[in-house]
C-alpha cells in the first residue's frame, strides 16, 4: 500500500528533523559552556542525514529495481572540528594564566538559521503526512454514496 | 478487474490513475523527507508518459463485425508501471506544488469514480430510488 509507505516516509522525515532540532537546541543551550565532563569546552554538534529504502524487503527490492522512494534517518551526530573561540576574560574561573578563556565554537546566528531550516523541513513533512492521510480517507469514500 | 458492460474502461483507467497518484504521493514524501540529505536526488513519476502509452494502445484495436469472429484481445491494457525519473536536487516549492496537484487529482478521480457508480445505480434502478 503506497499511501501507507508515504506516511511512514513522512514520519521518518519528522523524526530526523526533530533530532536535528534537539541537537540545535543543545548547541544553543551550551553556547557558553566552558567546561564539560572531558574538561574541554562544549563542542558544537551536527547531524548526518542518510537516505534508506522505504520499507523492509519490498523497499529494498523496489529501490534496487527502479529507484523507489526512500526514507531518511540520522546516521550519526558528529562534533564540529572548528577551533574553540578565545575570549580574554581574566576573571573567569576557567581562564588560563594569560587570562584567555576557551569558549565553544558556536555561532548563534548559524544555529538560528539552521533551526529555521529544520522547522520548515518539519512543516513540509507534516504537510505531506496530512495529505497522505486525507487521500487515504478519501479513498474510503469510493462507492460510499 | 474483468471487462464488461458494468465495469468498463473508465473504472479501470480511474483505478490505474489512483494507483499512480498513490505512488507519486510516496515519492513526494520521500523527497520531502530527504530534503536535507546530501547527494539525494528528487524522484518522480511521469504520469503523462504512462497515460499516453496506455491510451495509444487503445486507439487502434480489432473490431468484430460478426459474432462468429474470434474475440479480439481486450484493447485496454493496464497502465505500465510508471518509470521513476530522477530530477536532481530536491526543490521545496516544486515538491509542495506537486503535493497539492497530486492531492487534487486523487480527490478528483475518487469523485469521478463515484459519479460513474451513481450513473450505474441510476440505470439499474431506472431512475427510481
Amino acid at each position: 500500500m503506497d499511501l501507507e509507505s508515504a506516511i511512514q516516509i513522512s514520519a521518518s522525515g519528522l523524526k530526523a528533523n526533530r533530532v536535528w532540532i534537539n541537537v540545535l537546541s543543545s548547541n544553543l543551550a551550551n553556547m557558553n559552556t566552558t567546561k564539560t565532563a572531558d574538561g574541554v569546552p562544549y563542542t558544537r554538534k551536527t547531524v548526518v542525514y542518510e537516505s534508506m529504502p522505504a520499507d523492509g524487503f519490498a523497499g529494498e527490492l523496489n529501490s534496487a529495481m527502479n529507484g523507489g522512494a526512500e526514507k531518511v534517518q540520522v546516521s550519526d551526530i558528529v562534533p564540529d572540528q572548528r577551533d574553540f573561540k578565545q575570549v580574554y576574560d581574566p576573571g573567569h574561573p576557567d581562564a588560563d594564566e594569560k587570562g584567555v578563556v576557551l569558549m565553544p565554537n558556536i555561532n548563534p546566528v548559524e544555529e538560528m538559521a539552521n533551526l529555521i531550516n529544520a522547522s520548515r523541513s518539519y512543516e513540509a513533512n507534516l504537510a505531506a503526512l496530512q495529505t497522505a492521510r486525507q487521500l487515504a480517507t478519501k479513498s474510503m469514500e469510493i462507492g460510499a454514496k | 478487474m474483468s471487462d464488461g458492460i458494468v465495469f468498463d474502461k473508465t473504472v479501470k483507467m480511474i483505478e490505474d490513475r489512483l494507483s499512480l497518484n498513490s505512488i507519486n504521493q510516496k515519492l513526494i514524501s520521500g523527497n520531502l523527507a530527504n530534503i536535507n540529505t546530501p547527494g539525494y536526488t528528487a524522484k518522480g513519476v511521469s504520469f503523462e508518459n504512462a497515460l499516453r502509452e496506455s491510451l495509444e494502445e487503445q486507439v487502434l484495436h480489432m473490431v468484430r463485425t460478426s459474432g462468429e469472429h474470434l474475440a479480439p484481445d481486450d484493447p485496454l491494457k493496464a497502465m505500465q508501471t510508471p518509470e521513476v525519473v530522477e530530477r536532481g536536487p530536491v526543490d521545496l516549492d516544486t515538491e509542495m506544488v506537486n503535493l497539492l496537484k497530486n492531492s487534487i487529482e486523487y480527490q478528483h478521480m475518487v469523485g469521478m469514480l463515484n459519479k460513474k457508480f451513481t450513473m450505474l445505480k441510476e440505470a439499474i434502478t431506472e431512475g427510481g430510488v
